[in-house]
């Protein structure tokens, strides 16, 4: 497992260096085209850094050491040592496409043309050793840049030769996977199956067998026999091992094609070659240079076993070999987010204008109960789940990993590590959890607060204390990420002193926030300090900033449809969660009608819908209204004044209790339930601002927009947010 | 878009042609004109029912959905002091661009496409008897009376995103 991880490091290690080189490329261009201004020098210059950084934690020595002497001649550029003259900035823009080539053979094992490299290099070389001597490098570097551009226009796969054979040869080994009957009826999923295999370098997938016709099918056997082929730099055994569980359930057959390995031509390089020589030839009609080409077509020459092998091999195998080293570079594609937004967007149209479908078909087959509404209920159906998985896909492709606002947070502990100074240690964990863009951008925020106040409340003072306490000097928080059914759960632990109970309390009752006599229980001190108008960063110092408290990152996380949560032992730390859909384009909402106008209540913060009884209707002197729910008492809330729709004459008798999360459970008069369904998010501030009590709004069925509501923010609105001691009863 | 076009369509600017030609898209409300700057007009639309929302100034109509979108819609009417529009289907919205948001104003009709060359449009006398004219950019005589131009920004302010 230990190896997934440093691959999935090594994934994005490559991701970033195309992002890098991108750039690299672009203000190389620039240069070349003679924008000489600083920026652009320095932005090239910290590119080859950061590819040189990240390469040496990988250990790509050959890219390490290009990269050095490439950033050298950067430096002297950068510091006006050198003037980027023509001839030096076609040097450099050559190392780029080196670069790049580097990349690919760290990345791909792709070969790497050693002349070339050993060239270039020794070109910059001479470039670095003196810039009074770069006057006498033009005429020759010119000429090898015109032979050697050739060669990297084409893909570097083609270009040539060994490129040793130090790391393991990846091997072909074809598992044949044949699964008894009662496959299926012990619970095995095929699916995962191949899932997991993939990790341990699936390749390709051959089903065999048959499925018998539909009057013998039987849908609880599994008729099919599957071929799996590794492309891996596994062992059979390692294999074996992995099939292992499945070997009771069904037929195993391993075989390997140690023969290739024996040859020691990379199956890629096999297949690559077979593949693509028409397009070399082309390449060669195109007028390439003569050496390029020879070049080229030697390694086909030269080894007659792979060139033998090459072809009597099954086409498709040769062309899956060919595709594969070529969809190398793409494997991801960077797409501007905003294209996928509109997709997103589309595909909320879409669920929009299927639900208004439906409700029309619904309407007319209440009317009329023929076949033809019957088939097209059946075909709004299937469109309907369609939709559904097409966005899905769409919501996919925006997934992110929170290791985009992970990456961040060291930064937050170590700044204010050095600003409270005390020792701590941020250690992340499930930085992979993939959660939608729309949730990552709101992210940033409430974990910086929750940072903030770990590191300040929830560390001891002291690293002295720390010892005292029997723990040690550096104190650790973690963060980590996990996905949980359709939501994702972000805990921040530490370890430090626990929630100050007596201290919360002493705060509270002074804030007036409760009682003397009120009696809470450990738990309920401990959510007090989510409770707005209990802050205590204000008083205590200025690090948990700008006088922010708890209450706004609850109100926050609530407000994207979130949870949050408190859990902390004295003495040995606390640990908060919270709770976050995985997106915030699609939202489970209860519709509800309120006036003249359709509402919706996030699905999460509702807890239940009540008949109101008119002897469970109490009215404080206060003049605020309560619902007595189960011998307990609830705010009762009329929606209708604070929305300021009227009232449709008849005394009202449905309520919604919500949970609003900072202030406990209320009951909000409603005048009718539509009823739940998953909407698409439309953002108010968009085109217009953010409206008081309002998250967002949806568009219906029929065209018309619903507000979203913003129970715990409507609440403030109705201007009598109670104190907790009257929620508490 | 030439000048040379402008002229062709609009014969009678050629005889005061003064400066560069611009065009305004005008509406009426209670039968006095207002103009629009036509580049900053996205789409007109007729009245279709809003979303009312919350706490908002008595000009705000609501909210309604421009193919996917959620556009707010203000009643010029009411803006200028006026009552609340009767809105029906005869009433128009004009969609217009305000800085990078898209904003819908409830006007009774659209009457005209006009071009106005650049010098022929007045400034808007100031003095304080006459109230606050800091919404209106300029006054421009046509054949058909007096246009008011509209300055949207300060009429209906948007709060541009951060960043």
């Amino acid at each position: 497992m230990d190896d997934d991880d440093d691959f999935d490091f090594q994934a994005l290690f490559f991701e970033e260096c195309h992002e890098l080189l991108a750039t690299l490329q672009e203000h190389l261009n620039q240069l070349n085209d003679g924008t000489n201004d600083e920026e652009t020098v320095h932005a090239a210059f910290r590119a080859v850094h950061s590819v040189k950084g990240g390469a040496a934690a990988f250990g790509f020595d050959q890219l390490i050491g290009f990269a050095h002497i490439f950033e050298t001649v950067m430096d002297l550029i950068r510091s006006d040592q050198m003037e980027p003259t023509s001839e030096i900035n076609q040097i450099l823009l050559r190392s780029g496409d080196m670069m790049e080539v580097l990349i690919e053979s760290a990345q791909n094992d792709t070969p790497v043309d050693e002349e070339k490299l050993s060239n270039l290099q020794g070109e910059l070389e001479h470039l670095a050793s003196g810039g009074a001597g770069a006057e006498e490098v033009p005429e020759t570097s010119i000429v090898s840049a015109k032979s050697t551009v050739e060669v990297f226009d084409t893909p570097p796969e083609e270009t040539t030769a060994d490129d040793g054979d130090a790391k393991p040869r990846s091997r072909e080994i074809t598992v044949r996977f044949a699964p008894e009957k009662d496959f299926f009826a012990s619970g095995h999923d095929p699916l995962r199956l191949i899932g997991s295999a993939k990790a341990l370098g699936l390749n390709r997938i051959e089903v065999l067998g048959q499925v018998p016709p539909l009057k013998d099918f039987d849908h609880t056997a599994c008729a099919l026999t599957w071929e799996f082929i590794f492309d891996t730099e596994k062992s059979v055994e390692d294999l074996e091992e992995f099939f292992e569980i499945y070997s009771h359930i069904a037929d195993i057959e391993f075989s390997s094609d140690e023969q290739m390995d024996e040859d020691g031509s990379p199956e890629d390089a096999a297949a690559a070659p077979g593949a693509e020589i028409d397009e070399i030839a082309d390449s060669a009609l195109a007028g390439a240079s003569d050496s390029s080409t020879t070049e080229q077509k030697e390694p086909i020459a030269s080894d007659p076993k792979t060139a033998q092998k090459g072809s009597p091999r099954v086409g498709s195998e040769a062309a899956g070999g060919a595709a594969k080293a070529r969809s190398g570079p793409s494997k991801s594609l960077r797409v501007e987010l905003p294209r996928i937004d509109r997709l997103v967007n589309l595909v909320g149209e879409m669920l929009i204008t299927q639900a208004g479908i439906a409700q029309k078909l619904m309407e007319i087959q209440a009317t009329d109960s023929s076949e033809d509404g019957m088939e097209m209920g059946h075909n709004v159906e299937a469109m309907s789940r369609q939709l559904r998985e097409l966005q899905e896909s769409v919501m996919a492709i925006r997934a992110q990993p929170v290791k985009s606002v992970f990456s961040r947070m060291p930064r937050v502990v170590r700044d204010l590590a050095d600003k409270l100074g005390k020792e701590a240690r941020l250690e992340l964990s499930g930085e992979h959890t993939e959660v939608d863009a729309t949730v990552i951008e709101e992210l940033s925020e409430p974990l910086t607060h929750m940072l903030r106040n770990s590191m300040d409340h929830g560390l001891e003072a002291t690293s002295e204390d720390r010892v005292a306490a029997g723990k040690s000097r550096t104190g650790v928080i973690k963060l980590s990420a996990e996905h949980r059914g359709e939501r994702v759960i972000i805990t921040v632990e530490d370890d430090g002193r626990g929630v100050n109970r007596e201290r919360v309390l002493a705060k509270a009752i002074e804030a007036g926030l409760i009682s003397t006599e009120d009696s809470l229980s450990p738990e309920e001190i401990d959510m007090l300090i989510f409770h707005p108008g209990f802050s205590t960063a204000a008083e205590v110092s200025s690090v948990s900033g700008r006088g922010v408290g708890m209450d706004v990152v609850k109100k926050k996380i609530v407000s994207l449809g979130g949870r949050c949560t408190l859990e902390s032992t004295p003495g040995k730390g606390t640990r908060f969660e919270i709770t976050l859909p995985l997106t915030l384009a699609v939202m489970d909402g209860m519709t509800i009608v309120v006036g003249d106008q359709k509402f919706i209540l996030p699905l999460s913060s509702v807890v239940e819908a009540l008949h109101i009884d008119k002897e469970a209707r109490k009215c404080l002197p206060s003049g605020e209204n309560l619902l007595e729910r189960r011998g307990e008492f609830l705010r009762l809330i009329d929606l209708r004044a604070i929305l300021s729709q009227p009232r449709k004459g008849n005394e009202m008798d449905m309520a919604i209790v919500v949970d609003t999360e900072t202030s406990g459970l209320v009951a909000l008069i409603v005048d009718e339930l539509i009823g739940q369904r998953q909407i698409v998010l439309k953002s108010l501030e968009a085109n217009f601002k953010r409206v008081e009590g309002i998250s967002g709004a949806t568009i219906l069925g029929d065209g018309q927009v619903a507000l979203i509501l913003d129970v715990p923010s409507l609440l403030s609105m109705n201007g009598s947010s109670g104190s907790y001691s009257e929620m508490m009863h | 878009m030439t000048d040379f076009t402008d002229v062709l369509e609009n014969p009678d600017s050629n005889t005061k042609k003064s400066g560069p030609l611009k065009q305004y898209v005008t509406f009426l409300v209670d039968d006095r004109s207002y103009g629009v700057d036509i580049n900053l007009v996205r789409e007109i639309k007729q009245w279709t029912p809003t979303t009312t929302l919350p706490n908002q100034p008595h000009y705000t109509r609501g909210v309604l959905n421009l193919r996917g979108t959620i556009v707010p819609v203000h009643d010029l009417r009411t803006r200028f002091g006026g009552a609340l529009t009767e809105a029906t289907e005869v009433h128009v919205v004009v969609i217009v661009w305000i800085g990078s948001k898209t904003v819908g104003i409830l006007v009774d009709a659209v009457s005209d496409i006009i071009s106005v060359p650049t010098d022929d449009i007045r400034p808007v006398p100031s003095g304080q008897s006459l109230g606050d004219m800091s919404s209106l950019s300029g006054l421009v005589n046509t054949e058909n009376g007096m246009v008011a131009l509209l300055d949207l920004n300060t009429l209906f302010p948007v709060e541009e995103d951060e960043l």
